[in-house]
């Protein structure tokens, strides 16, 4: 069972929910046409990166552990798709504080934990030009027409970042 | 080596477009948290939560 939330729109699809802690989270499904290196693709404009992010924290703490969190936000992913079906969720985590790999694994355990075998997950890592370590996540519905096709333009992705290391 | 060097680029591009709409998407946050509009989104959670 999850928080309540609600969806507000806007420009990055966004949905809110509070926790018991009046902890204020906001998810967001944004636009990212780019992902691919072409904006022109069949399925551009099906792309969207999914952040959670904390809105507003009464305490200044760090927010204690609550799986209601990992309830919530797949409840609010489902509902997504119910709007936009044929989307194409992208994760990539926060690094700018050094705990990417950390949020990931919360990340695999919510999927796995949640998921009703509708979606399907591809999990890869990109490397950039100074060998920093990015992992990424692409969600879709096994049910998407372009499935191939995405599959096919992200596998392209990782392996032209190996194959120029 | 021309198109090996066109994809390194467009890989890094790639990489940097990502963290760089990371960065804005927290930047955008942080400052939304502090309008109007946010304050009608705390008082929609109060109302949703007494239901």
């Amino acid at each position: 069972m999850g928080y309540n939330f609600f969806f507000e729109g806007g420009l990055d699809n966004s949905y809110f929910f509070e926790t018991n802690d009046g902890i204020i989270y906001e998810v967001i499904f944004k636009p990212t046409p780019y992902l691919f290196g072409d904006e022109n693709s069949i399925f551009s404009d099906l792309i969207f990166e999914f952040s959670i992010l904390i809105e507003f924290n009464p305490n200044n703490k760090l927010p204690p552990s609550d799986s209601k969190i990992g309830a919530t936000s797949t409840i609010i992913f489902k509902d997504f798709y119910l709007k936009k079906g044929h989307s194409i969720t992208i994760y990539i985590c926060d690094s700018s504080d050094d705990k990417q790999a950390i949020r990931k694994r919360k990340f695999d355990i919510w999927f796995t934990k949640y998921n009703s075998t509708d979606f399907f997950k591809i999990d890869k890592t990109l490397v950039d030009a100074q060998d920093k370590r990015f992992p990424i996540s692409l969600i879709l519905k096994d049910t998407n027409p372009f499935k191939h096709e995405i599959l096919d333009s992200f596998t392209k992705l990782i392996n032209q970042n190996t194959e120029n290391k | 080596m021309e198109t090996l060097i066109k994809n390194k680029r467009t890989q890094d591009e790639v990489i940097k477009y990502l963290l760089d709409s990371k960065k804005q998407t927290i930047a955008d946050r942080i400052a939304f948290s502090t309008t109007i509009e946010f304050q009608e989104i705390k008082k929609k959670l109060k109302e949703l939560n007494k239901k």
